[in-house]
């Protein structure tokens, strides 16, 4: 009797909870049922937060820029286009004046206001804060090298003039371009009022970074589902213009997701950046009706091949390594020409670029032999061919160059991890050589993180003073012709020392559905119009 | 010497009423040879194995390309030149999977005979001894148990390098509890027979009577385990591979050219990529697998008829 009693009581309660989840549901499907315009945009790589100080997590990166607008914006135009800054002027070169949009106000209410500038910059600069951010404002007086400010004095760089404009100050001329490179796109603006009191120290691990709640861009934070998805909605308030979506979202999915789900509409866009599609799928997506799809624009990376000058220091061997590389075969065959073969640090599109010096080591694998025979290349050695997993085109590139180097005498073992643990290896030296994209920077010629003594991306270990005397003075020189004979030079002391041949560069494939009205995938500047972006239904 | 013969066949004179020694040698491999001939999928087994072996023998000579020769088809279709297209590099397809044929079976077997090797001797030695020994080793045998065997591969993996003799011996280091307990059970009903105990009342030394008079007759289990071993050797190394951790390239492995079918336009448009090393992974496992249950057919001698 007892047991049968507890049964019924059992019963009744799952039926009163199952009611209340009903219920619970039905109220949740009234409210999404209204015509909400939303994008989705599909992408690889998962955010590992939202904290505008860290600058080495492209796909953090791009949503903070979203959050927390930067002063300016680069584009595919090659400009910079003002976000939070109205304009960015200099006389001189050394005194910058950066005048803040006066409309622009934090989601609370509050405006944006120089003392927020400054307190972002002190945040940066601040010894106990973790900031990968801080090295790019090493060029700001009263910063030492690492951007840091171990003094903990006033920055003499930096004066508000009035609410809304800030006087920055650097150590020596630099041209406005490389100023809205360096500190513009990186200078993203946070809340004082919400952050004043928090310990340097714990900034962090503050939830703030994980979730920040007062923000200033066109979009805000609603959640982020940890590997899944980022929810975003309309910052009604935006000082640009309220944005005519009313929600974005960024999945993050497998690249043979992101194709699948273009063609089913689960998704509107890629990120080119960050959704790379297997380019096998590029004549599938170019064949669908419900998008438009597109291997056009500017590269954003350049495959360089580290040679490590500890374990290969002969630079006829590094040239052999570069006359046996099929280039033309890689683009035609593997990229189905949507790419470029690179030789020099940059892209041939590229202003920079010291077009004397081409071709430098054309595809001639009797003149790799011939070099290897004069270096003595001991043909019983294998060297240790670096390459970071993930990237299923460069680990085919990287199949074509053992095959290159195999057929000119070379024996070549591949190790294969995934990317951090390569980078990390390759930090300690432990390749002979080592195939990694580096990021594209259009606007400026600086080639210092490849090139210069010491570097954290110069893995060949490359150290010659001129060199590093000419990337000093490049950075400083504001006069275009004089700038531009400083970086031949580079060129040529690059091109008779080949410390990293570069070897291609490879056209994202753009796609996006036909339903969006405004907004496209673009390598740069993409996000830039947030606020325009529409569909249609 | 005759004691010792004596002695090696004991499961035979259990189960066959034969006088002659030799013939009954003979009559209990015969029998057991019967036996698994009427086994006929483990016979398509062998036969299935018996190709891929010889295939992985004479690569260079049955392999209509070099495997490695980047041409400049890249993902072609089947043609007469290349019978399975070429992959997404232009390396013929047909010639990597015989080759691949090679990496496969030495995964397998190097694997086992590792893993055969260590566990039999711990299981020998733990059955044996019993107590302090016993205890010790089947704690360690639990906590090699207690693993999630393929986050530990991938960590380790990780950290040592990829690479197809780490892989080997990776496996082989994991391999071994189940076939020590295996072991250990068996010698443990051994040990209990008379003429173990005839044995160390002669005088016969240790080692003598655990190599020469309990192992062969623990060998039955160990050789079906054995095949089992294989299979999933085969499998783990191909699951490996299409990871990015297994098999270095260009070296082909069956897993290896998986990975290239990650791609939905792969998938549906370019089968030959991933079509041949999916189904030889799948015959070759079967196949292995087949051949241990004939074998466990054939030598289990309570079945005997």
């Amino acid at each position: 009797m007892n047991s049968i009693t507890r049964n019924k009581t059992l019963l009744t309660c799952i039926l009163i909870v199952a009611m209340f989840a009903v219920s619970a549901c039905g109220g949740a499907g009234d409210s999404g049922t209204k015509a909400k315009k939303t994008i989705s945009i599909g992408m690889m790589n998962a955010p590992s937060g939202f904290n505008p100080l860290e600058w080495s997590d492209l796909a953090q990166n791009v949503c903070t820029a979203i959050l927390f607008k930067p002063l300016v914006e680069f584009d595919e135009s090659m400009k910079h286009q003002p976000m939070l800054a109205d304009s960015i002027e200099t006389k001189d070169n050394q005194t910058f004046i950066v005048k803040l949009n006066a409309n622009a106000k934090w989601t609370d209410g509050k405006p944006v206001t120089a003392d927020d500038v400054i307190f972002t910059l002190n945040l940066i600069s601040h010894p106990k804060v973790t900031a990968t951010v801080a090295s790019n404002f090493n060029i700001l007086e009263g910063l030492d090298g690492n951007g840091k400010n171990p003094s903990g004095a006033i920055i003499s760089g930096v004066k508000k003039i009035d609410d809304r404009t800030i006087a920055f100050k650097t150590k020596g001329p630099i041209d406005l371009t490389s100023f809205k490179e360096g500190i513009g796109t990186r200078l993203k603006t946070m809340p004082s009022h919400v952050l004043k009191d928090v310990a340097p120290e714990k900034l962090y691990q503050h939830p703030f970074m994980q979730k920040p709640t007062v923000t200033n861009g066109p979009f805000k934070l609603v959640t982020y589902q940890k590997g899944q998805y980022v929810q975003f909605e309309a910052n009604k308030d935006y000082f640009k213009g309220t944005p005519k979506l009313d929600a974005l979202y960024f999945k993050i999915m497998p690249g043979a997701n992101i194709t699948a789900q273009l063609q089913s509409g689960e998704i509107d866009m890629n990120d080119p950046n960050l959704g790379m599609i297997p380019f096998e799928d590029t004549a599938t997506l170019k064949s669908l009706s419900n998008v438009t799809a597109d291997a056009g624009g500017i590269q954003s990376a350049v495959q360089t091949l580290m040679i490590n000058l500890k374990t290969i220091p002969d630079v006829k061997v590094r040239q052999a390594i570069s006359h046996a590389i099929n280039r033309p075969m890689i683009v035609e065959k593997l990229l189905k020409g949507d790419g470029v073969s690179v030789e020099l640090p940059y892209i041939p599109s590229s202003p920079f670029l010291n077009k004397t010096l081409l071709p430098l080591t054309p595809f001639d694998p009797e003149k790799s032999k011939r070099l290897l025979q004069e270096a003595g290349w001991d043909a019983g050695r294998t060297i240790n061919f670096a390459v970071p997993s993930g990237q299923k085109v460069r680990e085919q590139v990287a199949d074509i160059i053992v095959d290159n180097l195999k057929n000119v005498g070379i024996k070549v073992q591949i190790q294969k991890y995934d990317f951090v643990t390569s980078m990390a290896k390759a930090k300690k030296g432990e390749f002979d050589i080592y195939i990694i994209g580096l990021t594209v920077y259009p606007a400026t010629p600086d080639a210092s993180r490849l090139l210069k003594t010491g570097e954290p991306l110069n893995l060949s270990g490359y150290s010659n003073k001129e060199m590093d005397d000419l990337l000093l003075a490049g950075k400083s020189e504001v006069d275009p012709d004089k700038r531009k004979a400083i970086y031949d030079r580079v060129q040529e002391l690059f091109a008779r020392d080949l410390p990293s041949p570069s070897i291609y560069a490879q056209n994202a494939l753009k796609v996006v559905s036909k339903r969006v009205k405004f907004g496209k995938p673009q390598s740069f500047g993409m996000y830039n119009d947030l606020e325009k972006w529409d569909v249609g239904n | 010497m005759g004691t010792e013969v004596a002695l090696l066949r004991k499961p035979s004179d259990l189960n066959t009423q034969v006088d002659n020694d030799k013939l009954g040698e003979e009559s209990y491999m015969q029998m057991v040879l019967r036996r698994f001939l009427k086994h006929k999928m483990a016979v398509a087994g062998v036969c299935v194995i018996s190709v891929l072996v010889l295939c992985s023998l004479f690569a260079p000579v049955i392999a209509p390309h070099d495997p490695y020769q980047v041409t400049t088809v890249f993902g072609a279709q089947p043609t007469s030149l290349n019978w399975f297209g070429t992959d997404q590099v232009g390396r013929d397809v047909l010639s990597r999977l015989i080759y691949a044929a090679r990496v496969s079976l030495v995964v397998g077997i190097g694997t086992t005979v590792i893993s055969i090797v260590i566990g039999t001797l711990l299981g020998l030695l733990s059955g044996y001894f019993g107590g302090k020994i016993d205890m010790i080793v089947m704690r360690i045998t639990d906590v090699f148990m207690s693993f999630p065997q393929m986050m530990l591969i991938l960590v380790v993996v990780s950290i040592v390098g990829p690479g197809l003799l780490n892989i080997i011996v990776i496996l082989g280091l994991l391999g071994w509890p189940s076939v020590a307990r295996l072991v250990r059970g068996s010698v443990l009903s051994v040990k209990e027979n008379d003429y173990i105990k005839s044995a160390v009342a002669l005088g016969f030394s240790t080692p003598r009577i655990l190599f020469l008079h309990i192992l062969p007759n623990v060998m039955a289990p160990i050789l079906v385990n054995a095949t089992f071993g294989i299979a999933n050797a085969i499998i783990v190394e191909a699951s490996l591979s299409f990871l990015g951790l297994g098999v270095q390239p260009p070296t082909a492995s069956w897993g290896n050219m998986l990975t290239d079918a990650q791609t939905l336009s792969v998938l549906t448009s370019k089968p030959w990529l991933w079509l041949p090393p999916g189904i030889l992974i799948i015959a070759s496992v079967l196949s292995v697998n087949f051949i241990g249950d004939g074998l466990r057919d054939a030598l289990d001698p309570r079945s005997l008829k």
